[in-house]
């Protein structure tokens, strides 16, 4: 009940300040509504939208803001966190429009611009993220290798090795749809007992999926002398 | 429907020794046919144990068997191999491999044999070349020298279905013969389906062979598995004949099942429709959100063996999220990708491929 006065108290507040104040302009996303029923205040949820408009009219994306935005209320983060990190990721979308348009991308699209700030926050550097760009030719192959650069940082493969691994990829032809496997491919690996540096190795090699070792549960050569055993096959025979 | 399942993420970073470990009970039954009529059904009991590291692997299996009619029989074999690698897509090693069968307690017959072998493998397509020497004692009593060449075949046609092709010639004292087959296997998390067949040429010909095999795994912990086939005459002495069989393996607690089920997996509905499969063992509520829904938690189905699933719109790409565990913590599946989420806590990272 608390919780539901609070936020009721919240939207009265923040509609009337709201009526008073401009309104969040053309094609801003009003992020406010959202907060406030999330139990933000309406102070933080202004100054939240604040950092949506002033992000827009640097001709930024908005959508990374408001997503992280709704994630902080989402996850009860406090109010000097969020706008912290709302912050810095403006920070970050600027660097990475600035890095595809370095990389001769001129108007870079929204989804590009994002997964490069998330690449610049896994501590990719603005020369990956030009590097990534370049070796994927179209846009949305960049935004691909971008994001699955940022997955294998995540994973624990450095930066550099990540993103020469998708530029390899990238430059042996590899299709956006094949460049989506390689986390999972980089995760299968380890589960099998390789170190995070041999799987770099192999990123590297431009060879993931090469085959280490047999697997012992797979039958050898049927029909061949050498019996492999399947527990329920061949069955016990009678001399 | 076109189905696919993707395994996402799912190794940890630091995975412990015993998680490349697999261990099992099988309990079952089999009927066979052997091609000098006689029959037999027969229950079985028999264990495995194995290791998997990064340069050697083991695998052993004890198999007790006995009959309708009163007869045991025993069947214990081992398999290992070292390897080294050569390159990012080659290595060389060494396999060695025994088997011994007894009838009744008294010794049916045994072998033995060894050899180096080559392993190749480049992104979807993999292969072997194997060389072996050995011996065998046949169940009348003989024995004979073995030298084996075998090459194999692996490619992955699909994220699920892939395909073996094996070519072997073995000598065996004085007999010659060549076999050669494929296998088909279609693979999920919760279901192996594979299909065999086999020709030989030479001095030991027979009528084709061919297996089915079925492994269905309703939990982490039980595997079923249904086979049945027509198999050749070998070079230890006993005819050819066909089988079908069933039971029930039971994972050791604390290993991984034969084919690990992964912490996450992602199975494809359609061409935006995905299933989200998790694992979170001894939660009471478990909801999902991310960036495709403005983070706000949507609660998800509860499935068998502590996994919990639901379906999502999403097309190829990387998503962050994150689990709302019992309506009051946040957190991230194990053993998967994840990211700081500058709040303290963290985002996970969904792969669609």
């Amino acid at each position: 009940m608390k919780r539901t006065a609070r936020i009721l108290i919240g939207l009265l507040v923040f509609g009337a300040a709201t009526a008073l104040a401009q309104g969040a302009g053309d094609g801003v996303p009003d992020v406010r509504v959202q907060l406030v029923a999330r139990g933000a205040s309406a102070e933080l949820a202004n100054q939240v939208q604040q950092i949506v408009t002033e992000t827009a009219s640097q001709g930024l994306p908005t959508g990374p803001i408001v997503d992280k935005a709704l994630e902080g209320s989402a996850k009860r983060a406090p109010a000097d966190r969020l706008l912290t990190a709302l912050i810095d990721l403006r920070t970050r979308l600027g660097s990475a429009r600035q890095a595809a348009v370095e990389a001769q991308v001129q108007s870079p699209p929204a989804s590009l611009v994002s997964a490069a700030a998330q690449a610049l926050g896994r501590g990719m550097t603005p020369e990956d993220v030009r590097t990534l760009i370049r070796s994927a030719g179209p846009v949305e192959a960049a935004t691909t290798g971008l994001m699955v650069a940022s997955s294998l940082a995540a994973q624990g493969i450095g930066r550099a090795a990540a993103t020469r691994a998708v530029e390899r990829a990238f430059k042996s032809g590899r299709g956006s749809s094949e460049v989506l496997e390689l986390p999972s491919v980089a995760a299968s690996l380890i589960a099998r007992g390789m170190t995070v540096a041999e799987v770099t190795t192999r990123m590297l090699a431009g060879s993931p999926l090469a085959v280490e070792r047999p697997d012992l549960t797979d039958r050898p050569a049927q029909g061949a002398a050498i019996l492999g055993t399947q527990g329920t096959e061949p069955p016990p025979r009678k001399p | 429907m076109r189905t696919v399942t993707l395994l996402v993420l799912a190794g940890g970073l630091a995975a412990s020794p015993l998680a490349a470990q697999n261990a099992s009970i099988f309990l079952g039954g089999v009927h066979a046919r052997y091609a000098d009529s006689v029959t037999g059904t027969a229950g079985l009991l028999s264990a495995r144990i194995g290791h998997t590291g990064r340069r050697a692997a083991t695998l052993f299996d004890a198999n007790f068997s006995r009959f309708a009619t009163g007869e045991a029989a025993v069947q214990v074999a081992g398999q290992g191999v070292l390897t080294w690698p050569l390159s990012g897509a080659a290595s060389v090693g060494i396999i060695g491999l025994g088997s011994v069968s007894t009838f009744d307690g008294g010794t049916q017959s045994g072998i033995l044999a060894g050899g180096p072998v080559l392993l190749i493998g480049v992104r979807r397509v993999g292969g072997s070349i194997r060389l072996g020497g050995g011996g065998v004692r046949r169940v009348d009593g003989s024995e004979l020298s073995l030298f084996t060449a075998e090459a194999r075949f692996d490619t992955r046609i699909t994220r699920n279905l892939t395909f073996t092709a094996q070519t072997a010639g073995t000598r065996a004292g004085s007999l010659r013969f060549a076999d050669l087959g494929g296998v088909l296997t279609y693979e999920r998390p919760v279901l192996r389906v594979e299909a065999g067949i086999g020709a030989r040429a030479g001095d030991l010909p027979d009528n084709p062979e061919w297996r089915v095999r079925l492994e269905i795994r309703p939990t982490g912990g039980t595997v079923l598995e249904a086979a049945a086939g027509a198999y050749p005459r070998d070079v230890s002495g006993f005819t050819s004949g066909g089988f079908a069989s069933v039971g029930l393996r039971f994972m050791v607690p604390g290993r991984i099942p034969l084919v690990t089920r992964r912490t996450v997996a992602v199975q494809r509905l359609g061409r935006a429709t995905v299933k989200v499969s998790i694992a979170v063992p001894d939660a009471r509520a478990v909801a999902i959100a991310g960036e495709w829904n403005g983070w706000t938690p949507a609660p998800l189905a509860r499935d068998a063996g502590g996994r919990w699933s639901v379906e999502l719109a999403l097309s190829p790409g990387v998503y962050r999220f994150a689990l709302l565990v019992n309506g009051d913590r946040w957190t991230v599946p194990d053993e998967i990708a994840a990211v700081p989420d500058e709040f303290g806590g963290k985002a996970a990272l969904l792969v669609i491929p």
